[in-house]
C-alpha cells in the first residue's frame, strides 16, 4: 500500500501512533506536504465523516480518528508554516451566551480542522458582539453558532441582526447548530445555513466558502 | 434551612453503556476494544476527579412562585407552572460533580485528547443527572420519615433552561439557595461554574401532577425528552 494510503487508513482506524509514524516517513521521503495533508490526513478524515454521516461509525470512533489526525498534523504544522501553506479559510466558532454545552461545538471544530480550515474557537457563553468583532478582526467569512438550550437560541438572532446592522451581510455568513435548532429556525432568523452535525458543518462551510 | 450533602462518587458513576448512549451509540452497535478501553479510562478518571456535592432548602409555594417567574421570560404556557401549585412539598437544590472534572475536560480537549475528553464530558453529564436522581430519592425518603409523603408520592426534579423555565431564573434561585456555599457560582449570563452543575426544584406530589403532554411549542425543539421516561411508572420502564 502507498504511504499516503497508509496514513489515511490508519487515521480512519483511529491509530494515532501509526498515523504519526507514516506521516513521519512520508516527510522523510520528501513527499510534498500538500499531498500528505490533502490525500492522507484530510482524505482519511473525509472518509470518517462520511461513515459517521451514514451511521456506519459513531462519535467515539470519530474522536479517535481526530486524535490520530492531529498526531499527523502536529508533524506537518512546522512544514506548513515554513512553506506558507494557507488554510482553506477561517471560521469563528462558539457556544452562544448563556449556553455551555460545547461538546457538539468541539466536534464541529475537530471536523473543520480535519478538513483544513482554521478555527478561532471562542469557547462557550459568548456574547453576540464578540462573534462579530472577532470575525471582523480575523477577516473570517464564516461564524458558527452553537446552542443546546431553547432559551439561549435568541442570541443567534442577535448575531445575525448585528451583522446586518453593521452592513456585513456580504462579508460574514452565519451557520447555526445545536439540538433545539432547526433549518426552519435558521430561515426565521436569517442565518445562512443550519448544520445538524460536525460532518454536515464541513459541507455547509464548503458551500459558503465556494459562494464567497 | 440549607442542608449540604457529600454524595459518594461511586453512587454517581455512569455505566459504560450510559456514556456511549449519550454519544448516540446504538445499544446494539459493535464496540471496538480501543473504544471500550477509552471509555473505561474516562470512567476511572471520573472516579479520581469527581467530588459530588449538593445543597437543598425547603421553600414555600409563594416563595417559589417568585423564583419561578423570575424576570418574566418563561415560555407561556409551560408545564411547570401547572405542576408546582399542586405540589405537597417543594425544595430547591443545587449540585455539582466538582471543578476538577470540568477543568480536566477543557484541558484534554485543548491537548487534543479527544476520546478521553469526550468520554469524560459524557460521564460527567451523566454523573450530574444521577445526582438529581439521588436527591429525588433522598427527598422522598425524608418526607416519608416526617409523615409528609408515602410510597405513592413522586418526587421529580425540574431545572431552569428546560420545559419553558427560562435560565434567568437562576439568579433568584441563587439568591435564595446560595449554592456558592458548595462552590457553585453564577455568571452574568446565568451559566454556572463548574460546568457540570445542576440546579432546580424538587417537586413532591402524586404522580398525576407530574404528567403532561409534551406538545408545547418548545417540546418540538427538545432533544432531551427526559420527561417521557420520568413520567412513566417504574414498573413500565
Amino acid at each position: 500500500m502507498e504511504l499516503i494510503d497508509k496514513i489515511s487508513e490508519s487515521l480512519q482506524k483511529g491509530e494515532q501512533e501509526e498515523t504519526a509514524r507514516y506521516t513521519g516517513e512520508a516527510i522523510e521521503q520528501a513527499v510534498p506536504v500538500r499531498q500528505i495533508l490533502d490525500d492522507g490526513l484530510i482524505a482519511g478524515m473525509t472518509v470518517v465523516g462520511q461513515k459517521f454521516k451514514n451511521h456506519d461509525i459513531f462519535l467515539p470512533d470519530v474522536l479517535m480518528a481526530a486524535k490520530a489526525m492531529y498526531a499527523g498534523m502536529d508533524l506537518l504544522k512546522p512544514l506548513m508554516i515554513k512553506e506558507d501553506i494557507p488554510s482553506r479559510g477561517k471560521v469563528v466558532l462558539g457556544t452562544v451566551r448563556g449556553d455551555l454545552h460545547d461538546i457538539g461545538k468541539n466536534l464541529v471544530a475537530i471536523m473543520l480542522k480535519g478538513a483544513g480550515y482554521e478555527i478561532i474557537d471562542l469557547g462557550n457563553d459568548v456574547p453576540a458582539e464578540k462573534f462579530v468583532d472577532t470575525a471582523m478582526a480575523e477577516k473570517a467569512p464564516i461564524v458558527g453558532l452553537s446552542a443546546l438550550l431553547t432559551t439561549t437560541m435568541p442570541v443567534m438572532k442577535q448575531v445575525v441582526d448585528l451583522i446586518r446592522k453593521r452592513g456585513l451581510t456580504d462579508t460574514i455568513s452565519v451557520i447555526i447548530g445545536g439540538a433545539p435548532v432547526s433549518d426552519k429556525y435558521a430561515r426565521e432568523i436569517g442565518a445562512d445555513m443550519y448544520s445538524f452535525d460536525g460532518v454536515n458543518a464541513v459541507e455547509c462551510v464548503e458551500k459558503l466558502m465556494r459562494k464567497g | 434551612m440549607n442542608q449540604k450533602f457529600n454524595i459518594p462518587v461511586n453512587d454517581t458513576l455512569p455505566s459504560l453503556e450510559a456514556v456511549l448512549d449519550l454519544q448516540g451509540v446504538p445499544s446494539d452497535a459493535e464496540i471496538r476494544d480501543p473504544v471500550i478501553n477509552a471509555v473505561k479510562g474516562a470512567l476511572q478518571l471520573y472516579l479520581e476527579l469527581a467530588t459530588p456535592i449538593a445543597i437543598t432548602s425547603g421553600i414555600r409555594l409563594e416563595q417559589f412562585d417568585s423564583i419561578f417567574h423570575g424576570i418574566g421570560l418563561n415560555e407561556s404556557p409551560n408545564p411547570i407552572e401547572k405542576i408546582y401549585p399542586k405540589a405537597t412539598r417543594l425544595t430547591l437544590f443545587a449540585a455539582t460533580v466538582g471543578p476538577a472534572v470540568s477543568a480536566r475536560i477543557s484541558r484534554l480537549f485543548a491537548e487534543g485528547e479527544f476520546p478521553l475528553a469526550g468520554h469524560l464530558d459524557s460521564a460527567a453529564s451523566n454523573g450530574a443527572d444521577q445526582i438529581a436522581g439521588i436527591l429525588e430519592k433522598m427527598y422522598k425518603n425524608y418526607l416519608i420519615r416526617l409523615g409528609l409523603a408515602n410510597a405513592e408520592t413522586v418526587v421529580m426534579a425540574y431545572s431552569p433552561g428546560y420545559c419553558g423555565w427560562h435560565i434567568s431564573a437562576q439568579k433568584a434561585l441563587f439568591e435564595f439557595l446560595h449554592p456558592e456555599n458548595i462552590g457553585i457560582s453564577l455568571r452574568d449570563s446565568f451559566l454556572m461554574e463548574p460546568l457540570k452543575s445542576i440546579t432546580g426544584v424538587l417537586i413532591a406530589g402524586p404522580r398525576s401532577i407530574h404528567k403532561f403532554e409534551a406538545t408545547y411549542a418548545f417540546c418540538a425543539r427538545c432533544k432531551a425528552q427526559s420527561c417521557r421516561d420520568r413520567m412513566d411508572p417504574p414498573d413500565k420502564k
